[in-house]
C-alpha cells in the first residue's frame, strides 16, 4: 500500500492539473473569446506608481510592442501585442514584470439596449429566446404584415392602437367591421408580437414595428371556430398582404377545405405559425395520427410548443415533431389584455390591460414575431429558407440526439434564437446602424462592409472588427464615402470560415448598439 | 387519300429543311472565321499537346498538325490559345474584322516566355511571381508588352496594391483587351474607396465601358468567372454606395429580370446587400 501512496498523490495531483493550471484565465483558442469579446491583438499594463509613466509614453512603444493609447492618472498603456502571448512566458512578460507592470486583457464593452417600457421586466419568456440580444441587430420596420386570426383585438389599447392597420369579423351573423375582442386571446397574442416598444408604456413586442391585420373567427365560451372560417381567413389574410399568418388555435382532422386555403397561402409565400395544441398528447403523422392538432400539423404550417419557464417542456403541450417543431416558452407569457371587460375563466388571467397567458397559444406568436422580423429583414427569402433559417439557429434543448437527425421529440428543433437567427445573414439594421457585408465580384479574398449609421458621426469612432472562426479579431480599414457613409474592407481567405462582422459605433457622446453580420464564403 | 398525299409531301419536306435550317448558326451578327498554325519561338508548329482554345463566342478546334480554324459570331474579340503539355505557353490574339468573313492569323507563336509564365503563374494563384515574371518581359520589351502590362495591372490590384495597378492597367487600354482591363480598373477605382472619394464615379464609369465593349469578355481561364451580369451587379452596388439609388435599382432589376443570370456566388451576395439597402 505504501508503494501505491506515490502513484495515488501523483494520480490526485494530475486530476487537479487542468483546473489549476490549463482552467485559469487564459483565453481558449476557439472562437468564443472572440465572440466574447477579446480584443486578440491588444494588452493592458498597469505601470507601478514609482515609474516614470511620461517617459514610457515618450519612448512609443513599451516592452518592444507599439503604444495605442495611454491613460497618465492611472498609469495604463493599452498596447498593440496579442494578450494571448503576453499571458505566457515571454521576454515581453518578463520585461513588464520588470518594470512592475500589471499585465492583463482588453475585452469589448457593450451597450445594453433595453426598452424603456415599464412592465418589460415581467416578459421573462423574451430571455431565452434572446429577444434583447437581437434588438441589438434589428427591431422590425413596419414593412410587413402579420395576420392574427383569433378572437379579434382590442382595437384601443394603448399599445397595441399604433400597430393595427386594420381587420375584419368573419363570424357568422356578426357585423364584419368589428374585430374588437370580447375575449382577451387574441389581444394576448398582438402583444407578443407587435406591442408597440420603446414607447414609455406597457410592454415590448418582439416585432417593435410590425402590422398587424386583425381576423376574427374564434369566439363563444368556448372560443371555436369551423374549417369554414379559418380557410375564409387566411384567404382573407393572403388578400391583404400578410406574410405571415398566425393560428393559435387548432383541433384534430383534416379537410380538403383548409388543405386547400393553406396550399394557397403556400403559393402565395405566405409563413403559417400555428400552436401545437394543450392536451398534452403525443402525435405522428405514421405512428401516431390520432394525436395530431391541425393547422400545426400540416407540412407547411410551423406547429410550435409549449416550455415552462424552467425551459422544460410544458405538460400540457403536444408534442413530436410532425406538430411541433420548434417550442418557446409558453407558459405565465406576460402580455396586452383588453380593458375592462373583467376576468374570463380558463387560461388567460384577465389583469386591466396587462397580464399572463398560459397555453401554446401564446407560444407560437414568438415563432410568429421571429418570422416576421426575418421577412422584414431579409424579404428575399423564400419561405423554404425562413425555415431552415429557424432550424439551423434554434436548439439547445433535449438529450443526445439518438438517430442524428437534429429532431427531438419533445422540442422540435428546439428552442428559437432571435439574436443567432436574425444575425446569420449578411445584412442587418439595428436602428442606429446599417450594414451589409459583401465580397469583391473579382478578388475572392477581399470582403466589404458598407455602414450606414443614423447620422454622419462627427464626433465618435466607427469600429468593423471581423471575428474569426478561431483565430485573432481583424480590424477593418474604414473610411468614409462622400456620401456620409462608411465603407470598410477586409482580406478574408475562406480558409478563415465563417466571418461574423461587428460594428461599433459612438457619436457625440451616444454610443450606438452594436450590429453583427455573418458573411458565408 | 388525296390530302393524305399532300400530307405526306409537306412532313417530308418539313423533314429535309428543318435540319438545315437548325444548323444555320446564329444569323443576325457576322460570323467570321479564324484560322491560323499555332508554332513555338523555333517556329515548329506546336503539334501536340493539350490544347485549348477559347475566345468571344469562339468555337474552334486545333488539329494535329497545329493548325487552328475557330468560328466566332462576334465581330470582335479574343482568340485565346493555350498548350500546357510542357510548361504553360498562352496567347491571346485581339480580333476585329469588321464584318463578316475570314481572317488568317498566320503562324501563332506560342513561346514559353516570361508572359507565358506569368500568365501561367497568375492562373495558379502565385501573385508574386506572376508580378516577377510580368515585370521581367515588361523590361525586356518582348512581345505583347500591353498584355504584360496588363498582367501586371491584375496582379497588383490583386495584391491589394491597386494605387501600383493604374498605371500599368491605363497603359495597356488600346491592346484589344480593353473589357477586361476596364474591370480591373474599375476594381483599383473601388479599392481606392478607401483613400479618395471621389472614385466611385470612375468605377462605375470603367464598368460602363467594360459592359458596353463589344463582347465583353474575360478569358475564363485566368481570371474567376465573371459574367457580364456579374459586371452589372456590381455596379448595382457603386451606384448605391455613390447614393445613386434608381440607378443601383435598374441594374438590379436588370439583373434579376433575365430568364437565367449569370452570377457567380459573389454577385449573388453582393445583390442581397443591394436589395436590402434598397428595400430599407
Amino acid at each position: 500500500m505504501k508503494k501505491l501512496l506515490p502513484l495515488i498523490l501523483t494520480f490526485l495531483f494530475l486530476l487537479l492539473l487542468p483546473s489549476s493550471i490549463f482552467g485559469g484565465n487564459i483565453p481558449s483558442s476557439n472562437g468564443y473569446f472572440a465572440g466574447a469579446g477579446l480584443i486578440q491583438n491588444e494588452t493592458i499594463v498597469a505601470l507601478a506608481d514609482d515609474i516614470s509613466f511620461g517617459k514610457a509614453v515618450g519612448q512609443g512603444s513599451f516592452a518592444g510592442a507599439k503604444i495605442i493609447n495611454s491613460y497618465a492618472p492611472m498609469h495604463l498603456l493599452r498596447l498593440d501585442y496579442p494578450y494571448r502571448s503576453a499571458a505566457s512566458d515571454t521576454p515581453f512578460r518578463r520585461a513588464c514584470l520588470q518594470s512592475s507592470g500589471q499585465i492583463s486583457p482588453n475585452f469589448m464593452r457593450y451597450a445594453h439596449l433595453t426598452p424603456d417600457d415599464p412592465r418589460f421586466g415581467s416578459q421573462t419568456y423574451l430571455k431565452p429566446i434572446k429577444a434583447p440580444e437581437a434588438w441589438d441587430l434589428f427591431r422590425g420596420d413596419a414593412s410587413v404584415t402579420v395576420a392574427l386570426i383569433d378572437t379579434g383585438i382590442d382595437i384601443d389599447h394603448p399599445d397595441l392602437q399604433a400597430n393595427i392597420i386594420g381587420g375584419t369579423n368573419l363570424r357568422p351573423g356578426e357585423d364584419s367591421n368589428d374585430y374588437n375582442d370580447p375575449h382577451g386571446h387574441g389581444t394576448a397574442v398582438a402583444g407578443i408580437i407587435g406591442a408597440t416598444t420603446n414607447n414609455s408604456e406597457g410592454i415590448a413586442g418582439i416585432c417593435w414595428n410590425v402590422r398587424l391585420l386583425i381576423i376574427r373567427v374564434l369566439g363563444g365560451e368556448d372560443l371555436t371556430t369551423t374549417l369554414f372560417e379559418e380557410a375564409a381567413a387566411i384567404d382573407y389574410a393572403i388578400a391583404h398582404g400578410a406574410r405571415v399568418i398566425n393560428m393559435s388555435f387548432g383541433g384534430p382532422g383534416t379537410s380538403s377545405a383548409e388543405q386547400k386555403a393553406i396550399e394557397k397561402a403556400k403559393q402565395a409565400g405566405v409563413i403559417m405559425v400555428a400552436s401545437a395544441g394543450n392536451n398534452g398528447v403525443y402525435g405522428d403523422l405514421q405512428t401516431a395520427p390520432e394525436g395530431l392538432n391541425y393547422p400545426a400539423a400540416y407540412p407547411d404550417v410551423i406547429g410550435v410548443g409549449a416550455l415552462k419557464s424552467d425551459l422544460y417542456k410544458a405538460d400540457f403541450s403536444n408534442y413530436g415533431v410532425d406538430q411541433c417543431e420548434f417550442v418557446t416558452v409558453g407558459v405565465s407569457v406576460y402580455t396586452t389584455l383588453p380593458r375592462g371587460i373583467g376576468d374570463i375563466s380558463g387560461p388567460i388571467l384577465i389583469g386591466r390591460e396587462y397580464g399572463w397567458a398560459t397555453g401554446t397559444s401564446f407560444a407560437a406568436p414568438q415563432v410568429t414575431a421571429l418570422t416576421a422580423l426575418l421577412i422584414m429583414k431579409e424579404p428575399w427569402l423564400t419561405a423554404g429558407q425562413i425555415k431552415d433559417r429557424l432550424k439551423a439557429n434554434a436548439g439547445g434543448l433535449g438529450g443526445p440526439d439518438a438517430d442524428g437527425d437534429g429532431v427531438d421529440d419533445y422540442f422540435g428543433y428546439g428552442l428559437i434564437k432571435c439574436d443567432y437567427t436574425l444575425a446569420d445573414s449578411p445584412v442587418g439594421n439595428n436602428g442606429a446602424i446599417k450594414a451589409g457585408v459583401f465580397p469583391s465580384p473579382v478578388f475572392p479574398e477581399r470582403v466589404y462592409v458598407y455602414v450606414q449609421t443614423l447620422k454622419k458621426i462627427d464626433s465618435g469612432s466607427l469600429a468593423i472588427i471581423g471575428l474569426p472562426e478561431s483565430g485573432p479579431a481583424l480590424t477593418a480599414e474604414v473610411r468614409s464615402l462622400e456620401t456620409g457613409d462608411y465603407i470598410g474592407s477586409l482580406i478574408w481567405p475562406a480558409t478563415l470560415g465563417q466571418l461574423r462582422i461587428e460594428i461599433k459605433a459612438s457619436n457625440g457622446g451616444v454610443e450606438y448598439p452594436r450590429l453583427l453580420a455573418t458573411y458565408k464564403p | 387519300m388525296k390530302y393524305l398525299k399532300i400530307l405526306l409531301l409537306l412532313s417530308l419536306l418539313i423533314l429535309i429543311i428543318a435540319p438545315i435550317s437548325s444548323c444555320g448558326g446564329g444569323g443576325g451578327g457576322g460570323q467570321i472565321t479564324i484560322h491560323g498554325r499555332i508554332v513555338n519561338e523555333s517556329s515548329t508548329p506546336l503539334a501536340k499537346g493539350n490544347y485549348s482554345i477559347q475566345g468571344s463566342g469562339v468555337i474552334g478546334d486545333i488539329t494535329a498538325d497545329g493548325r487552328f480554324a475557330a468560328a466566332s459570331g462576334e465581330p470582335a474579340g479574343r482568340l485565346i490559345l493555350t498548350n500546357s503539355t510542357s510548361g504553360f505557353r498562352f496567347r491571346r490574339v485581339p480580333f476585329d474584322t469588321a464584318g463578316e468573313g475570314t481572317l488568317d492569323l498566320g503562324d501563332v507563336t506560342l513561346p514559353n516566355d516570361s508572359l507565358s509564365k506569368g500568365w501561367g503563374a497568375y492562373r495558379d494563384g502565385n501573385l508574386t511571381a506572376a508580378e516577377s515574371y510580368f515585370a521581367a518581359h515588361i523590361s525586356a520589351s518582348g512581345r505583347d508588352i500591353k498584355d504584360a502590362k496588363n498582367g501586371l495591372g491584375w496582379t497588383l490590384a490583386k495584391l491589394g496594391r491597386q494605387e501600383e495597378a493604374f498605371q500599368p492597367l491605363l497603359d495597356a487600354l488600346g491592346s484589344g483587351f480593353d473589357p477586361e482591363i476596364r474591370t480591373a480598373l474599375a476594381m483599383a477605382y473601388f479599392q481606392r474607396t478607401a483613400k479618395d472619394v471621389y472614385s466611385i464615379p470612375q468605377a462605375i464609369s470603367n464598368v460602363d465601358l467594360a459592359v458596353n465593349a463589344d463582347g465583353f469578355y474575360l478569358s475564363k481561364p485566368l481570371h474567376d468567372d465573371i459574367s457580364e451580369d456579374d459586371l452589372i451587379a456590381f455596379r448595382a452596388m457603386l451606384n448605391l454606395l455613390d447614393n445613386r439609388t434608381a440607378a443601383a435599382a435598374a441594374d438590379r432589376n436588370t439583373v434579376l429580370g433575365r430568364t437565367n443570370p449569370r452570377l457567380n456566388r459573389a454577385s449573388e451576395d453582393l445583390l442581397q446587400v443591394v436589395d436590402f439597402f434598397l428595400s430599407h
